[in-house]
This record gives structure tokens, C-alpha cells and sequence, in this order.
């Protein structure tokens, strides 16, 4: 890499949508690189969270910022640069989870994706195994297993929001749905994995009262 | 009736809001959510990223020279073919043909004795006449003196 040191310390003030303008308008490389430091710790986050692996997750992350370097024409200066990244991000896993279901031995119908009432009949995802590399503790490992039950479309939902804690807003344009259903989503996610984790916490907690 | 009595019975006027008995356990799940451990990014993160991205640029001028290339070659065996299928036609006016005279021949018996008849002259380069034309106008006489 041929970026120097007092470039990228130069650049750091900017924010995002400055640092962008002059990643398109120059092609500074400098500018891409400080973008990259900013947000891969958090893509990778995004990614590991909603594929369940974090070799994938590393593969996809980089996937996002190759596409990042590709497509960087594609992006508007009206936008945010956070929202547009996620989108990308988003696109990757969408696209990565349905290569993945195609070629394993899942029926037809778990296939589809914004068809929410489909998705209730969804078979989860059982290849799902704990990677002590990022989950270390056994609470962790619970919730990982837990988001990895639920269908992609929640799954991704309750990530952005609970985890990478983008607002409903942001979370509709990356995932370009109506905010009715991001919402709709993020609570249905909420109640099946409160309901997936109920003995962990019955567990730390002791038996919640029956719910009417 | 006291300010504290008085308050009291505004605030027994009022419902409470209800809080749903699993406040706690939503509670406790979204903040175990929010602790999840971030995954970690590998030192060489940065380093292959910048091997892909050199890789895929010279993916894509080679990519961008085959098509080229391509390009070139079809064009070349297009214009090749068209030759080969399209009959000459010219694309100029043809030459005019050179111009034929009859060699002048006379026979040996006449030879001295044939008058020769002078070419006739073209119709453009005829000379004027200066003799007067018979029957034409008579010159004016000078006025006496």
C-alpha cells in the first residue's frame, strides 16, 4: 500500500462525506484508507452477526470495501456515507445467504425473502456453530444462536438496530423497506428471541411470571 | 386542604400506565445485544483488501484489452468479409477514350494526280469575309468639299 502516514493523519478530521468527495473526485487513495480504518471494525461486526461466520464475515467485509472502491461514482453526496456502506454491506449478505440456501437442501419456500409470512415457515439455520474466536463467553454464544434462528429478514432488521443501532430511518433506506415493516420486523424479532432465550434467562434470573 | 393532599389526589385522578411483566426480560435482551462482543478485525485486514483491489484493477485492463482487442479483430474480419462479398463498383467517372482519326490513305494510281482536299476547317474557326457582301450595303460617299 503506497499511502502515507501524514496523509491519512491529514485526512482524519474530515468527516465521512467529506472524505468521500475526495475519494470520487481524486481518487485518494488516503481518503479511501481512513474510510476503511472508520468503519471495518464495524462491517465486520454487521457481517459476522448476520452470517453466523466469522471467516465469511472477514470474506464479505472486504467484498463490501472492494465494492466500495468500484462503485464509488455510484454514491450521491446527498446521502449519508454510513447508510450507503451498510447498503452495500447488506447487499453482500442478501446475496451470500442466498447463494448459500441455494446450494444446501432446504425447500423452495425458505427461499424468499420479503415475504414475511413465508418466512414463518422458514427452517432456521442449523449449520450455525459458535465461534469461540468472537464468542467467548457462553451468554454469546446463546444470542448468536438465537439470531441465527431467526428468518434473514429479521435477523437483519434487530442487527442493524440493536447492535450496529442505526434508527428506524436508516435502517428502512439500507434495507429498502417501508418503515412500517422495518418496525413490524424489529418486534417480531424481539418477541422470538425473547422467546428463544427465555430459559438463558430463567437461567441468570430466575422464572418470569406466565405470559397472559 | 395542604399543597402535598392536594397533589395526592391529583395524582390517585390519574391511571397509572401499565408496564408489561416482561419489561425486565425485553430489557435485559436488548442490552445483552447491545454487549455483544464486537468481532475482531485481523491486522492483514487492510493488506488483502489492497491485494484484491490491485488484483481486480488488473482484472479489469486486461479484461478491458481482450475486449479491445476483440473489438478489433471483429471489426477487421467484418470489413474483410464485406470486401470479399461486395462486386467492385467505381467510384469515379471513367477515363474518356482517346479519340480515333482515320489515317489519311491514298491509292498509289492517284497519287499525283488526286487533288488534295485541305481539312475542313472547323465551323468556329472560320475566317470573317472582308470582300462586301453582294447585294448588300453601299459605302457612304465623302461630302464635297
Amino acid at each position: 500500500m503506497s499511502v502515507r502516514a501524514a496523509d491519512l493523519k491529514a485526512l482524519s478530521d474530515l468527516d465521512d462525506e467529506a472524505l468521500m468527495a475526495l475519494f470520487q473526485r481524486e481518487n485518494s487513495e488516503a481518503a479511501y484508507t481512513v474510510l476503511v480504518r472508520r468503519y471495518k471494525s464495524a462491517i465486520v461486526n454487521f457481517l459476522y452477526r448476520f452470517v453466523g461466520n466469522y471467516d465469511d464475515a472477514l470474506d464479505l467485509a472486504q467484498e463490501t470495501f472492494l465494492r466500495l472502491y468500484k462503485y464509488k461514482g455510484t454514491y450521491e453526496s446527498s446521502q449519508r456515507f454510513s447508510t450507503w456502506l451498510y447498503t452495500i454491506a447488506t447487499n453482500v449478505a442478501r446475496t451470500f445467504y442466498q447463494h448459500r440456501q441455494r446450494h444446501s437442501a432446504l425447500p423452495l419456500s425458505s427461499l424468499r425473502w420479503d415475504d414475511e409470512e413465508e418466512h414463518e415457515w422458514e427452517i432456521p439455520d442449523t449449520s450455525y456453530m459458535p465461534d469461540t474466536r468472537v464468542d467467548s463467553t457462553y451468554i454469546a454464544q446463546r444470542i448468536q444462536q438465537a439470531l441465527m434462528q431467526l428468518p434473514p429478514a429479521f435477523r437483519e432488521a434487530i442487527v442493524l438496530r440493536e447492535i450496529m443501532e442505526l434508527s428506524y430511518e436508516e435502517i428502512a433506506e439500507v434495507t429498502k423497506t417501508e418503515l412500517g415493516t422495518v418496525k413490524s420486523r424489529i418486534n417480531r424479532a424481539r418477541q422470538r428471541l425473547q422467546h428463544l432465550l427465555r430459559d438463558l434467562y430463567e437461567e441468570l434470573y430466575g422464572k418470569t411470571p406466565e405470559q397472559p | 386542604m395542604t399543597r402535598h393532599d392536594q397533589h395526592l389526589r391529583l395524582k390517585s385522578l390519574v391511571p397509572s400506565v401499565p408496564v408489561p411483566e416482561d419489561f425486565e426480560e425485553q430489557l435485559w435482551l436488548r442490552r445483552m445485544l447491545r454487549e455483544l462482543p464486537s468481532a475482531p478485525v485481523p491486522d492483514g485486514f487492510e493488506e488483502m483488501l489492497w491485494n484484491r483491489i490491485r488484483t481486480e484493477q488488473r482484472r479489469t485492463v486486461w479484461k478491458r484489452s481482450l475486449l479491445l482487442l476483440s473489438l478489433v479483430l471483429t471489426l477487421g474480419g467484418a470489413i474483410g468479409i464485406w470486401q470479399l462479398l461486395t462486386p467492385p463498383t467505381p467510384n469515379s467517372p471513367p477515363l474518356r477514350q482517346p479519340l480515333v482519326i482515320a489515317p489519311l490513305t491514298v491509292s498509289p494510281d492517284t497519287r499525283f494526280t488526286a487533288k488534295a482536299t485541305p481539312p475542313e476547317r472547323p465551323a468556329l474557326q472560320r475566317h470573317r469575309e472582308l470582300s462586301p457582301i453582294p447585294g448588300g450595303t453601299t459605302p457612304m460617299l465623302p461630302p464635297e468639299e
